[in-house]
C-alpha cells in the first residue's frame, strides 16, 4: 500500500472532500457562511471533520494492510473517524438550530 | 527565570539519539512537485466541476481553489495535533505548530471577519469605540494572547534548533525559509491586489488575473506546508503504513 504513504493522495483527498463531497452537506450553500447565523462555526467544524477523517482513514487503511497487525493505527483510525463523524453531527444540530440571516 | 528559559531553548531531541527526521528532497524540488500537483488539480476541478471560468475555479471568494486550501490547513491541523498525542519525542512542536496550521485554515475562510462582525486583522478596531470592549477583551484574552505565547515559544524553540540545523545542512531549514518567503508574497500580492492595482487605474479583468496568482499561490503555500511536514508526521505515527 505506497500510495498511504504518498502526500499525494491526501491532498487530492483532502481537495475531492472539498470540492465535491462538501457542497453535497444539507444546508450547505456557495454563500455559506454568510447565509446563516452560525453558519461561520458550522463551516469551521465541517473542515474539522474533513482533518480528523483523512486520518481515520489514514490510521484505519493502516490497520488493514498492517501484519502484524498493528493495533495504534486502529487506535488512530477509529478516534480519527469517531471525531470526524461527531463533527459533522455537531454541524448538523448547529444548522437545524441556527436561523438564516 | 533563567531555568525556564534553559528548559525551553534546548535544541530539538533526537528519536533513539539519531538525528531527527529529514526530508527527502530540496526546498525547490518539492516546491516544484506541489506546483504541479495544485495545477493538475485545477485543471481536473475545471473540467469536472462545470464552471465557465478559470476565474470561477481560481479567484471566486469560497470557490474550488480556496476550499482546497482551507481543507489542506485544517488537515495539517488535526494530523499534527493528533502528531502530539502520538508522539512523545516532538510532542511540544506538534502542540505549538498545529494552532498556527488552525489560523491559516480559519483566515482562509474568512473567520476574521464573521467571527465578530469587525475585521480582527485590523490594529485600529481595537481602538475603534464603534465595537464593544467585551468583544474586544474576549478575542484578547481568548485568541490573541495565547497566539502570542504560541508564537514566542515556538519562535525561541526553533531559534535554537537554526544554528545545529544550518551547520548540518538540514533540508527541514529550507523548507521553513521558503513558506515564510512564500507567506510573504501571498500577503504583498493580497494587499497590492486590493489597493495598489484599483490606485494605478488597472481594470477589472487585470485585477482578477491578480487574484487567480494569489490564491493560486495561497494553495501552493498550504499543500507545501503540509508536505513539509509529511515526513515528520510518518515519523510521529510511525509503523502505521
Amino acid at each position: 500500500m505506497k500510495w498511504l504513504g504518498s502526500w499525494i493522495f491526501w491532498v487530492i483527498f483532502a481537495a475531492g472532500c472539498a470540492v465535491f463531497f462538501l457542497p453535497k452537506f444539507p444546508y450547505y450553500q456557495v454563500w455559506m457562511p454568510y447565509g446563516y447565523d452560525l453558519g461561520g462555526i458550522a463551516l469551521v467544524i465541517l473542515y474539522l471533520s474533513i482533518g480528523f477523517g483523512s486520518l481515520g482513514f489514514y490510521g484505519l487503511m493502516g490497520w488493514l494492510t498492517s501484519t502484524p497487525t498493528n493495533h495504534f493505527s486502529l487506535k488512530v483510525g477509529t478516534a480519527g473517524l469517531g471525531l470526524a463523524v461527531g463533527l459533522i453531527c455537531c454541524y448538523l444540530k448547529l444548522m437545524d438550530l441556527t436561523p438564516t440571516v | 527565570m533563567k531555568s525556564i528559559l534553559n528548559s525551553i531553548r534546548w535544541p530539538l531531541p533526537t528519536h533513539n539519539g539519531n538525528e531527527p527526521p529529514i526530508q527527502k528532497l530540496w526546498w525547490w524540488q518539492t516546491c516544484l512537485q506541489v506546483i504541479g500537483v495544485c495545477g493538475v488539480m485545477v485543471v481536473l476541478i475545471k473540467l469536472g466541476s462545470g464552471l465557465q471560468g478559470w476565474s470561477e475555479v481560481v479567484a471566486s471568494e469560497n470557490g474550488p481553489v480556496e476550499r482546497i486550501s482551507a481543507a489542506v490547513w485544517f488537515m495539517a491541523f488535526t494530523w499534527s495535533f493528533m502528531a502530539g498525542w502520538c508522539d512523545r519525542v516532538f510532542r511540544i512542536e506538534w502542540l505549538l505548530i498545529s494552532p498556527i496550521f488552525l489560523l491559516f485554515g480559519l483566515r482562509e475562510l474568512d473567520a476574521h471577519v464573521w467571527a465578530t462582525g469587525w475585521n480582527l486583522d485590523k490594529f485600529a478596531n481595537y481602538w475603534n469605540p464603534q465595537f464593544p470592549l467585551t468583544e474586544k477583551i474576549v478575542v484578547l484574552t481568548l485568541m490573541v494572547l495565547p497566539c502570542v505565547g504560541v508564537g514566542v515559544l515556538l519562535c525561541i524553540r526553533f531559534w535554537s534548533a537554526i544554528g545545529p540545523a544550518w551547520r548540518r545542512g538540514s533540508l527541514w531549514l529550507g523548507h521553513v525559509i521558503f513558506v515564510g518567503i512564500l507567506l510573504a508574497i501571498c500577503l504583498a500580492l493580497d494587499k497590492i491586489g486590493a489597493y495598489t492595482l484599483p490606485y494605478l487605474g488597472i481594470g477589472t479583468s487585470g485585477q482578477v488575473f491578480f487574484m487567480m496568482i494569489e490564491e493560486f499561490l495561497e494553495m501552493v503555500l498550504a499543500v507545501f506546508a503540509f508536505v513539509s511536514i509529511w515526513p515528520y508526521l510518518q515519523e510521529a505515527f510511525n509503523g502505521i503504513d
